[in-house]
């Protein structure tokens, strides 16, 4: 049967329902004339509708209802799933319900979220719940409700988390009006783990009141990642392709939509912003800034009206509260903070304006700070009894001798009491990084004091005795081994208030010594005396000392460590530098983990804020020299801060690492191995020291001497990587492929990282196949969830010999203010495209243009 | 609120329906389990509620059902001819699937399982109409889609005839065309089925 067909049936069923006996009959024989199977066709009909008295006229829907009526709802109180016993229900949403349970395995009470009635079977719900759980799994912060894992036990399949106590944050607007500190508390808390979800390039999607707890000791937790949506990082900028953005799908909850959510357009991480701005209000003024009667004029009030200002805020500058809270809640979002981040570092910045200042004390950080000045005073107190003369002494690396690993961040007290130490003139305290590969329990105390040089030696090991953690200390002249001091620092917070009174007993027995009444000295602007923060700082310290660490990320936790500190104590200019140092390298550590020019303004805003605390903080500076030379290319005041650094304190590796790469990069070659040089001998046991001195050389075409240095350390340090792919280039200049081949063919193998240079191996090699292979590559994992650099498929179109496409890379990657770009004019790679014209600009962009340039 | 938890929320739905009107199907997948939970759990209150000899009305319950998830706090969802569309769809679902969840109990033995308050749900010749009804509408929908559409909206969403023009975007004199026509069509059908 035609469409045509089926229409002339209907048309003529039609005609003849309303036509009786005789009419009937006359109409379908003129209508069907001549054609016998229409005409049967719809007397068959005709027949089938008379006949059938109340066909479907019954609507199913009574049915229906009982069916319904009879799968009845699923409460799951009192059940026992595993080790799981189910103590009530806490709540129910669209998609699970929550109970409590207790843990009896663990002896803990846990929440447990499970798909409800329904959807238990469903298999997009279980993955959804899935992807919920993986995301949540990804977020390790204290401010994020945990998650301990996923279970499927029977037919039921659930999310295992912390249960959390407390009220959720509507619960307190409603209860109680908030004043200026409870704010900045609590603000701050929210928006760190949203900054936290956002670097793991989630977007919450559904902030508001409702899903944010507060416990009775004023923690803030943010839950229900339901609908979190983990977005592409190469979607930040707003490409077209999120998830979200799908036909127009809107998700959330209306009162705390941003306009664009409501729009249904593209989402980015600014979304967040918006419904933070909107709870940041509601928390001020004890009443949302859009609500209406009705849904229809709460979305226009948020699509167009301006909230009014809040006008009272108890003990606070409204002007200043009223400023950020409106640039939350500006309708575009490119007028918004542009990060969680940024308005984490503004919240910060009020937080300072403020007048009212909290100081918590934690009883184990307490006493670690306390033990730190305690060893100091001693310290000091012994030395210089008899000091007419600056000492010379070294700190040996402190370890941990606990079976517990959590225990490992103590052991960085060393570096801090370095700090203190080496701000002393009297006092001359070598690099820690000299010492590194001394163990405290193996040492020769005269040997080392020949070795390196010191009158005396400072060894810790954090033992457990009794039951107690603690940190025994013991300081021995080099000259006769004899032990100067012993002392043993109890960490232990239940025996908090006896240790207290020893500690300050011993600091007040030694308030006669000569330190005592220098103790000023030791205070230097850029250390902290909140117990907690100094705690923190440790942790980072030591999370940072352990970067290279391939199977963690412990760069994160580093900055999620100093981070912490920083919301203690605003005024920490030591943990400012370390986030400093923390972006700076985070681009070239981890591509994916964030863009250069994201990186690279936090790092600015964190060196900059140190050294506004503390002028003379060589790191700061180090930090500073750093920004402005690798991506800003600002190379005259990046020199200036480099020599800042150096005269501050001239036992800074890092500080002649990251100025040796500038000094050869601007061609100034021979002192860039000489800075170089140093740098590896203050910190000879680390890899990337040797490396720098093998890429200096490499940049002044010394690449014999590069080969031979360069292989030598890579005998040494056969696990680390780039030491290989540097040696790899090196070949190729010396022309020998097949070796470079070789290494880049074994790298890449294991590491993606490599593909580019294995690339542009091959391209060089005329291997064009096995290069557009090595292309494709890169184009698959820029298809994955990874930010890639331009300038990597630029190196392969280097290879290939393909300028155009070579040179559009680079341009982008100058766009983005890409760190590599800075070699452009002395990396022997970039030789073939030095006469393009288009070349020649992009060297004048980072502003290393010279008069005459011929190689 | 004296425990909480990490709470659910039940976000989707709109954003689902929304997905679904721009031609989505996977988007109606996801979403018939979140609004038949709904509805089952109005429809096992309401009837809890229902005074003797009073029958709950499907409209009714729909209307709440989409008031419940659509309307609170939640983007106005200006056509709810949708919604109303995808309750009849699952109406359609739920039956169907209870139909033959049914029969293979009972295939596999499991019949004393059955209580006796769901055995009698339903007549063996009811549980049959249904399955052929199901099945004739399928034929229907591939030459005339339209048509099954407003067998679907009337019968198991229990929508009137200007609802059903509503949801259709049609004339009300269509709508009962199409009914007449369709109903014609699938007695027949179930008949020739069935003999």
């Amino acid at each position: 049967m035609t469409p045509n067909e089926w229409q002339s049936i209907e048309t003529i069923f039609h005609q003849a329902i309303n036509l009786k006996g005789a009419a009937r009959e006359k109409y379908l024989a003129e209508t069907c004339a001549g054609k016998s199977s229409l005409l049967h066709e719809i007397e068959s009909l005709l027949e089938s509708y008379e006949n059938q008295s109340d066909f479907l006229e019954q609507p199913a829907f009574e049915i229906g209802m009982k069916v319904l009526e009879n799968n009845a709802e699923i409460d799951l109180t009192g059940q026992e799933i595993g080790f799981y016993e189910i103590l009530s229900k806490l709540g129910s949403g669209g998609m699970g319900d929550v109970y409590l349970a207790e843990d009896n395995k663990l002896n803990r009470k846990v929440a447990l979220k499970f798909l409800s009635g329904a959807l238990a079977d469903n298999k997009w719900a279980k993955r959804q719940l899935v992807k919920e759980a993986q995301a949540v799994a990804m977020l390790d912060h204290p401010n994020i409700c945990t998650v301990y894992g996923i279970e499927e036990i029977g037919e039921h399949t659930f999310i295992v988390m912390q249960y959390i106590q407390g009220k959720t944050l509507s619960d307190s607007i409603r209860d109680h009006s908030i004043d200026e500190k409870q704010f900045l508390q609590i603000t701050q808390q929210i928006t760190g783990a949203i900054a936290a979800a956002h670097e793991q390039g989630i977007i919450h999607r559904d902030i508001k009141a409702g899903n944010i707890m507060i416990t009775p000791g004023g923690q803030v937790k943010v839950l229900d990642f339901g609908l979190a949506k983990i977005i592409k990082q190469s979607e930040n900028l707003g490409a077209d392709l999120s998830l979200i953005s799908q036909k127009g799908l809107v998700v959330g909850t209306i009162a705390y939509m941003s306009p664009e959510q409501l729009r249904a357009e593209n989402l980015d991480y600014r979304t967040d912003i918006f419904s933070l701005g909107t709870i940041f209000y509601e928390l001020m003024a004890g009443k949302h800034p859009f609500l209406e009667k009705s849904d229809a004029e709460t979305i226009s009030a948020i699509l167009t009206k301006q909230p009014e200002p809040i006008m009272t805020i108890q003990n606070g500058n409204s002007a200043e509260f009223n400023r950020l809270i409106k640039k939350c809640l500006e309708k575009n979002k490119d007028k918004r903070y542009q990060s969680a981040v940024e308005l984490t570092l503004e919240l910060q910045n009020l937080q300072e304006k403020s007048l009212l200042k909290t100081k918590k004390i934690n009883g184990l950080s307490f006493l670690i700070a306390s033990a730190a000045i305690v060893i100091l005073i001693f310290l000091g107190s012994i030395i210089y009894q008899r000091a007419t003369k600056p000492r010379t002494l070294a700190i040996l690396p402190f370890i941990n001798q606990t079976a517990d690993p959590n225990n490992e961040y103590i052991t960085r007290i060393a570096e801090t009491l370095f700090n203190k130490l080496s701000d002393s003139s009297q006092l001359n305290v070598k690099p820690l990084t000299l010492v590194e590969n001394y163990n405290a329990d193996d040492i020769n105390p005269v040997e080392i004091g020949k070795t390196l040089d010191v009158e005396a030696i400072l060894t810790g090991r954090i033992i457990m005795r009794d039951n107690q953690l603690v940190l025994e200390t013991k300081l021995i002249n080099t000259s006769d081994g004899i032990e100067l001091m012993k002392e043993d620092s109890i960490l232990k917070e239940s025996e908090a208030l006896n240790i207290q009174n020893n500690i300050s007993e011993k600091i007040i027995s030694k308030l006669q010594s000569p330190l005592s009444s220098n103790n000023k000295k030791y205070h230097s602007t850029n250390e902290t005396e909140n117990p907690q923060a100094y705690q923190y700082y440790l942790q980072g310290l030591n999370f940072w000392k352990n970067r290279g660490d391939e199977k963690k990320d412990n760069l994160k936790s580093a900055r999620d460590a100093f981070f912490n500190a920083i919301q203690i104590d605003k005024n920490y200019a030591r943990a400012y530098t370390g986030l400093a140092y923390i972006y700076i390298v985070k681009p070239s550590v981890n591509f994916q983990a964030m863009r250069p020019e994201e990186a690279i303004k936090l790092a600015k805003i964190n060196a900059e804020k140190a050294i506004e605390l503390d002028e003379n903080l060589c790191e700061a500076h180090a930090a500073l020299g750093a920004i402005l030379t690798k991506y800003e290319w600002n190379w005259t005041q990046g020199e200036k801060e480099y020599k800042r650094a150096i005269e501050l304190n001239p036992d800074v590796a890092q500080t002649y690492y990251w100025y040796s790469e500038f000094l050869a990069v601007t061609d100034r070659h021979d002192e860039a191995l000489e800075m170089s040089r140093k740098a590896q001998e203050l910190d000879p046991s680390v890899p990337i020291m040797r490396l720098n001195v093998g890429r200096v050389l490499y940049f002044a075409r010394r690449f014999e001497e590069a080969e031979k240095l360069l292989t030598a350390a890579v005998e040494e340090f056969p696990k680390y990587k780039p030491l290989k792919n540097m040696l790899g280039f090196v070949y190729l200049q010396r022309q020998k492929q097949a070796e470079a081949l070789n290494i880049f063919e074994e790298l890449q193998a294991n590491n993606k990282a490599y593909t580019a240079a294995l690339g542009y191996t091959y391209g060089k090699m005329g291997k064009r196949k096995q290069a557009l292979e090595m292309l494709n590559e890169l184009e698959e994992m820029e298809k994955k969830d990874d930010y890639l650099p331009a300038h990597e498929k630029a190196l392969i179109y280097i290879g290939l010999g393909e300028k155009d496409k070579a040179l559009a890379g680079l341009q982008k990657a100058y766009q983005v203010s890409f760190f590599g770009l800075v070699s452009l004019n002395v990396d022997p790679i970039y030789d073939d495209l030095r006469s393009d014209e288009r070349f020649q600009k992009l060297i004048e962009h980072i502003n290393l243009a010279k008069p005459s340039e011929a190689r | 609120m004296e425990i909480v938890s990490c709470n659910t929320s039940p976000t989707e739905i709109t954003g689902l329906l929304l997905d679904w009107s721009n031609g989505d199907e996977i988007a109606l997948e996801k979403l018939l389990p979140l609004v038949e939970r709904e509805l089952h759990r109005l429809a096992h209150y309401q009837i809890r509620r229902l005074r003797p000899g009073n029958t709950l009305q499907t409209t009714a319950l729909i209307n709440e059902t989409y008031l419940r998830l659509i309307n609170q706090n939640r983007v106005e969802w200006q056509n709810r001819a949708h919604f109303f569309a995808i309750s009849a769809q699952l109406m359609r679902r739920i039956l169907l699937n209870y139909i033959r969840d049914q029969k293979r109990m009972k295939r596999g033995g499991n019949a004393v399982q059955v209580s006796l308050s769901e055995a009698t749900i339903m007549s063996p010749q009811k549980t049959d109409e249904l399955l052929a009804l199901d099945e004739a509408l399928e034929k229907l929908a591939a030459f005339d889609e339209r048509k099954s559409k407003v067998v679907e909206l009337r019968f198991f969403g229990g929508l009137s005839v200007e609802e059903t023009a509503e949801v259709l975007k049609i004339s009300q004199i269509t709508v009962m065309r199409d009914w007449n026509m369709a109903k014609a069509w699938l007695a027949r059908e179930i008949r020739n089925d069935t003999e």
